[in-house]
């Protein structure tokens, strides 16, 4: 079988089978059966793949991130599963070394899928008579039916005995394509066409390899380029460096006084941090006392996000400064000291934001955004660390943007292996007495927590009743759900009814849907009602 | 006489012909059968705005609401008004399609999978400004989408020779 027509096969047979598990399910043990036909479908039509090192790499990842899915079915482990799925189609049809540039690729296949798909339709012609057969008669047609159409409006409207009859035809018609579509519904053919895309855009490569051509001109070492004044001169960073510096910008001392103001840059920007830096180890890194001062606590909630900023800037200045010719200047040694001394404090103020997270969650307990932050600093030291080993061993910005971006999807890949939603809920419910208890915001976290919230419904009445009741007018129902809905304080009722709304939603779902986080949910909820 | 096929040469400039194409072409050049994009796009709109009030009618027969055919006579004399906009999408498409490295198939196929894309927008927005929801699910919008999704992909069919006339050059060149 040529490689052309397995591939349409594959398409068409990936379409069946994602609009048979999918539709009308949530993600569940169905992935499985879709994602074993993908990467099988991969691995048999792009066979050199099979020995691609990063591409088994990325296998790993994305089985971790499916069995999580399996385990529990949050939001985090679906969108690391869809990633690593992307990743490896990515990494699979094309030439790549870097996350980003992959990422390109397989925009290009979402792109130009319908393309692709077209191209295996290109040499299947139906005989040229019967083609024509077809084409003249939907011409002929057209004008005849259109005239039809009016003078059967018309005869309509004028005889009533024919408008009885229409009426008679029209309900027979109606009736005939009601049982039609009860039987092959739009939706679910339209479910079937959006499962023939997508498989498409996983198992079709796209024929246009801009990424692939502009990924395999960069290198991971920098290379000393002497460019010539004209082409020079053309560049936007030479446009910046005149615009400041003026005639200090041109000429035979161009990169000395380059140095020089780097030089500067970086001891203003060090003495400068080295005052935050100190006034933050006074007073936070010892004796903080987070659950006293409002005025501290305020500082440490409000500078956080500024704090995280600055870090970033401070990155982005370092590879201003390293970005060129100025890395092989021989009398570097001060810029490159001020650079290790800037990420050095950098890291120090990291240190400080982690700190003041730290005593948030002390104080008030996990939420989203404080493991976010959390997070998001693993990703700040990481790339702090690259920084460095891009300016000591005088490495490119596309090695720190690809080394980072693999940081960065690892991290994805372990993060998704927990279940945040029930880690947040079982620590600030463990910790009530000492932690304010956030009632609005445990109830938006996923169903996963409700035997937990569940667990501890007496802390939520007693948060309940320190909240005035709302005057709602909801007294007179009976109803939990109804009353949840028009009360946004009535947290015991709002729990009631969410076990009810989970309950129902499941029995909906079909084995398909199966997940471990659910069915431990339900066979909880269930015992629970029986009781 | 040589006759060369090229897909991704820009007819109107023959003076300035890609890199590739001046490697094959040299002397004399007359261009044959090529089919301007601002002819071929609207063609395919006028068509699909035919067939759309056409097909409109046929779902109001389907369904049994004979008065839905005064509709799609509305319907068709509006969509020259209002699609009018949908001629320079489909022009300025034609014009990337053209770029393209895919056979005419493949071209035609993407035109019509990203008008169809283009269309559905269209009607979504057009749901969003009556009834307030950014949906295609609400009665009535869901059938005319249907319908000019559905002229759309007809139109293309019609209109296939010309596209591809349009999207594949024919350079004869006097190599003498």
């Amino acid at each position: 079988m040529s490689k052309k027509i397995s591939q349409w096969i594959l398409v068409i047979a990936g379409g069946i089978l994602f609009s048979l598990v999918f539709w009308q399910e949530k993600l569940g043990i169905n992935t499985i059966f879709f994602d074993a036909f993908i990467l099988a479908a991969i691995f048999y039509l792009y066979a050199n793949t099979r020995q691609n090192a990063v591409v088994r790499w990325l296998v790993i990842g994305h089985l971790i991130c499916l069995a999580m899915i399996i385990l529990h079915n949050t939001l985090l482990s679906k969108i690391a599963f869809v990633t690593t799925l992307l990743l490896i189609v990515g990494f699979a049809e094309y030439v790549h070394r870097s996350v980003w540039f992959a990422g390109g690729s397989v925009l290009l296949n979402i792109i130009f899928c319908v393309a692709s798909i077209g191209e295996q339709f290109k040499q299947k012609k139906t005989p040229g008579k019967k083609r024509k057969n077809i084409s003249r008669a939907i011409r002929f047609a057209i004008i005849p039916v259109l005239l039809v159409a009016v003078f059967f409006i018309i005869y309509s409207l004028s005889n009533s005995v024919f408008q009885e009859i229409t009426v008679k035809v029209e309900q027979y018609i109606g009736r005939f394509f009601t049982s039609v579509f009860d039987v092959f519904s739009p939706q679910r053919l339209l479910f079937l066409v959006f499962g023939i895309y997508v498989t498409g855009c996983l198992l079709l490569r796209s024929r246009l390899n801009y990424f692939s051509s502009k990924e395999s001109t960069l290198k991971d070492d920098l290379q000393r380029t002497r460019l010539p004044w004209k082409k020079r001169i053309q560049k936007t960073s030479f446009a910046f460096a005149e615009t400041v510096m003026g005639r200090f910008a041109r000429g035979m001392m161009a990169l000395k006084n380059e140095n020089i103001t780097g030089v500067i840059t970086l001891l203003l920007l060090n003495a400068l941090l080295l005052i935050i830096n100190i006034i933050d180890i006074s007073y936070l890194w010892f004796d903080f006392d987070y659950m006293g001062d409002v005025f501290l606590y305020k500082m440490v909630h409000e500078g956080t996000e500024l704090l995280i900023m600055s870090i970033v800037l401070a990155m982005l200045v370092v590879l201003f400064f390293f970005k060129g010719n100025l890395n092989f200047y021989r009398r570097n040694k001060w810029l490159k000291y001020g650079a290790y001394a800037w990420i050095v404090q950098n890291k120090v103020l990291v240190i400080s934001v982690l700190l003041r997270d730290y005593y948030y969650i002390a104080r008030y307990g996990l939420a989203y955004k404080r493991i976010g932050v959390l997070l998001f600093l693993l990703m700040v030291l990481i790339g702090l660390a690259t920084v460095f080993i891009k300016i000591w061993q005088k490495r490119t910005s596309y090695f720190l943007f690809r080394v980072n971006a693999w940081a960065g999807i690892v991290l994805l890949v372990l993060a998704s292996t927990i279940h945040w939603d029930e880690f947040i809920a079982s620590y600030n419910l463990q910790r009530k007495d000492q932690v304010p208890l956030d009632a609005e915001f445990l109830l938006t976290l996923s169903d996963k927590t409700l035997p937990l919230l569940d667990a501890n419904l007496e802390a939520f009445k007693k948060a309940q009743a320190a909240i005035p009741r709302q005057s709602s007018g909801s007294d007179s129902e009976t109803d939990s759900w109804s009353r949840s809905k028009n009360c946004d304080t009535c947290f015991v009722e709002q729990i009631l009814a969410r076990k009810d709304l989970f309950l129902q939603k499941q029995s909906h779902l079909s084995w398909l849907s199966w997940n471990y986080a659910d069915a431990a949910t339900a066979k909880y909820l269930k015992e629970k009602n029986n009781q | 006489m040589i006759i060369v096929t090229l897909s991704r040469c820009h007819p109107e400039l023959v003076e300035g012909l890609s890199k590739g194409c001046r490697r094959v072409v040299q002397g004399r050049y007359s261009i044959l059968n090529y089919m301007s994009p601002i002819i071929t796009s609207f063609r395919i709109w006028f068509i699909t705005v035919l067939l759309n009030g056409l097909f409109y009618a046929v779902t109001c027969l389907m369904q049994g609401d004979f008065r839905g055919i005064l509709v799609s006579m509305a319907l068709c004399v509006a969509g020259f008004i209002i699609g009018l906009p949908f001629w320079l999408v489909m022009l300025a498409l034609i014009e990337i399609v053209k770029r393209l490295p895919y056979s005419v198939t493949g071209k035609m196929y993407w035109l019509g999978g990203t008008m169809a894309i283009c269309v559905a927008f269209f009607y979504a927005c057009v749901a969003w400004l009556i009834f307030g929801s950014f949906t295609l699910n609400i009665a009535g919008i869901d059938q005319i989408t249907g319908t000019t999704i559905a002229a759309l992909i007809a139109a293309l069919y019609l209109s296939r020779n010309t596209f591809r006339k349009t999207v594949t050059v024919t350079i004869t060149a006097n190599n003498q």
